[in-house]
């Protein structure tokens, strides 16, 4: 049965999220045609500042769009195939709740990641231009040196920095579909007004996993780093070293909440739906 | 043969002040075509919910082949719900698909009969046909499978009177004593004939469980002039 829903949960995401990606792709290919490939070492400095500005104001707007679609559409299909007049034949099928929330994590889970995987080529087609490229290749050892690729981390491929980088990033976008979807149906338990119940929940949330977040850094002592105060300019700092410690205590962090708030929405599934 | 369908004490609030069910108690049997009446408000549908899983019972419980509603319940129930629940983009032959992919007891071919026989193309998108229309369609649908028990919340309300003559005779073709057909309606006279048992339900009570028979012989009075009497405004 899982494959089954798995294949028409995804058919409907498939109506709207292919085409929003497509449009992006092909909008950051004019972003590099037009703006950034336009960059060269002839261009005067004010020109490369505002090159520059603009292709990053523009690709901002690019991927906030495309990443909070894609969460939105996700979190609209649970929220309409579950809970309005469309729930009336998904919750009478012959499946269990935890059957139907799976599909949904793993249909919306795949959009996500498809949709982060955009952002990096976006970023790739915009910003990798070949006179970028060269100005890279120029200042290699530099560029390393800067990041902190440095002593124990000197010799770490770029394929195995991508491959860290890919797996962090995909546990945070699964985690981000779970608490759209727990906040959908924490919404669900308001008496009316669901979907601003939801929204407001959504916001709790992601408030309560900040304030969380500060103090597991607090506990592992990466408290006086995360504020930025002056230590982090001294000449220890290591970026890459930090960023490695801090993956490790976010993955975790991120993989408890994320089975909280699975735990929370299978409960509210399975035990205090009623459809109005 | 075990009942088709029990109630113990179903009791649905949706808040502190009002019970929408009040301590319901009931059994069915197989092999009949039940009439659920009563004026709007007075807990048909609330009752029909309860049995598909889609309320959670406030206290008792409900049991459909013995069992509480789940997984195994959902297979032997065919429901039509009082509103419209098919994605209204998919065309009529997808949804047909989808019926025949989640349910075991789905016949495409008697679907397909059902279509052809009251002119509606499968390659329509559902968000194109008339309301009327689409209720057919989705009473084709809930008909088209081999269930233990119809459960139909107002399955001709919406629709012309040629097609309502059609959709009860479909409904009188699937019956049998394997099978049990509750449905919900405010049109009394339309359906009286075909009904085995009536129960009325008032303020959330069951205020009448009477075959159609009795009610006949007994009353000397129709199921509709009952009706009305009881529930005099």
């Amino acid at each position: 049965m899982l494959r089954k829903l798995i294949k028409y949960d995804m058919k409907s995401l498939n109506r709207f999220l292919p085409v929003m990606h497509i449009f992006t792709l092909f909008f950051s290919i004019l972003v590099r045609i037009f703006i950034t490939g336009r960059i060269t070492s002839q261009t005067s400095n004010e020109q490369i500042n505002f090159f520059l500005i603009l292709s990053f104001t523009l690709y901002s707007i690019i991927i906030v769009a495309l990443s909070t679609g894609t969460n939105l559409i996700a979190g609209i299909r649970f929220y309409k195939n579950i809970f309005t007049d469309e729930g009336y034949l998904t919750r009478t099928l012959p499946v269990t709740s935890g059957t139907h929330l799976l599909s949904k994590v793993i249909t919306g889970s795949c959009w996500a990641i498809i949709n982060m995987l955009s952002m990096y080529l976006c970023v790739y087609i915009v910003m990798w231009t070949p006179y970028i490229k060269s100005i890279a290749a120029e200042n290699r050892d530099d560029i390393l040196v800067e990041f902190g690729f440095v002593g124990k981390y000197a010799h770490i491929s770029l394929s195995a920095a991508l491959m860290i980088l890919l797996l962090f990033s995909c546990i945070g976008v699964i985690g981000s579909i779970i608490m759209i979807y727990a906040s959908v149906a924490l919404g669900q338990l308001f008496s009316s007004h669901r979907v601003l119940g939801a929204v407001v929940t959504y916001f709790v949330i992601s408030t309560l996993i900040s304030i969380l977040s500060v103090v597991v850094m607090v506990i592992f002592g990466h408290e006086t780093r995360l504020f930025m105060t002056s230590s982090l300019l001294e000449s220890d700092f290591n970026f890459v070293s930090y960023m490695t410690e801090l993956m490790k205590i976010t993955v975790v962090f991120e993989i408890v909440i994320s089975a909280i708030l699975y735990s929370i929405t299978h409960f509210i599934m399975s035990k205090k739906v009623n459809l109005v | 043969m075990n009942p088709v369908l029990e109630c113990y004490g179903l009791t649905k609030s949706y808040n502190k002040m009002h019970n929408a069910l009040n301590n319901l108690n009931l059994t069915l049997d197989r092999g009949q075509i039940i009439g659920l009446l009563g004026p709007n408000g007075s807990g048909k549908t609330t009752f029909i919910k309860l049995i598909n899983d889609v309320l959670v019972p406030t206290s008792g419980e409900v049991r459909i082949n013995g069992m509480t509603p789940g997984v195994e319940t959902k297979k032997i129930i065919s429901y039509l719900p009082e509103r419209t629940y098919l994605d209204e983009t998919m065309k009529v032959k997808e949804v047909i698909s989808y019926f025949s992919d989640f349910y075991d007891n789905f016949s495409t071919e008697r679907a397909y009969q059902m279509l052809n026989d009251l002119q509606i193309s499968t390659d329509a998108r559902l968000k194109t046909l008339s309301k009327g229309t689409k209720e057919k369609v989705q009473l084709i649908l809930v008909m088209s499978r081999d269930a233990d028990l119809y459960v139909l919340d107002e399955p001709i309300g919406g629709v012309d009177p040629a097609a309502r003559d059609y959709i009860l005779s479909t409904i009188l073709n699937n019956y049998n004593e394997n099978s049990a057909i509750l449905i919900s309606t405010h049109l009394i006279q339309d359906i009286e004939n075909i009904l085995d048992r009536v129960l009325f339900i008032k303020q959330g009570q069951l205020v009448l469980n009477a075959t159609v028979d009795e009610i006949r012989t007994e009353q000397g009075k129709s199921v509709d002039t009952l009706f009305r009497e009881v529930f005099r405004c």
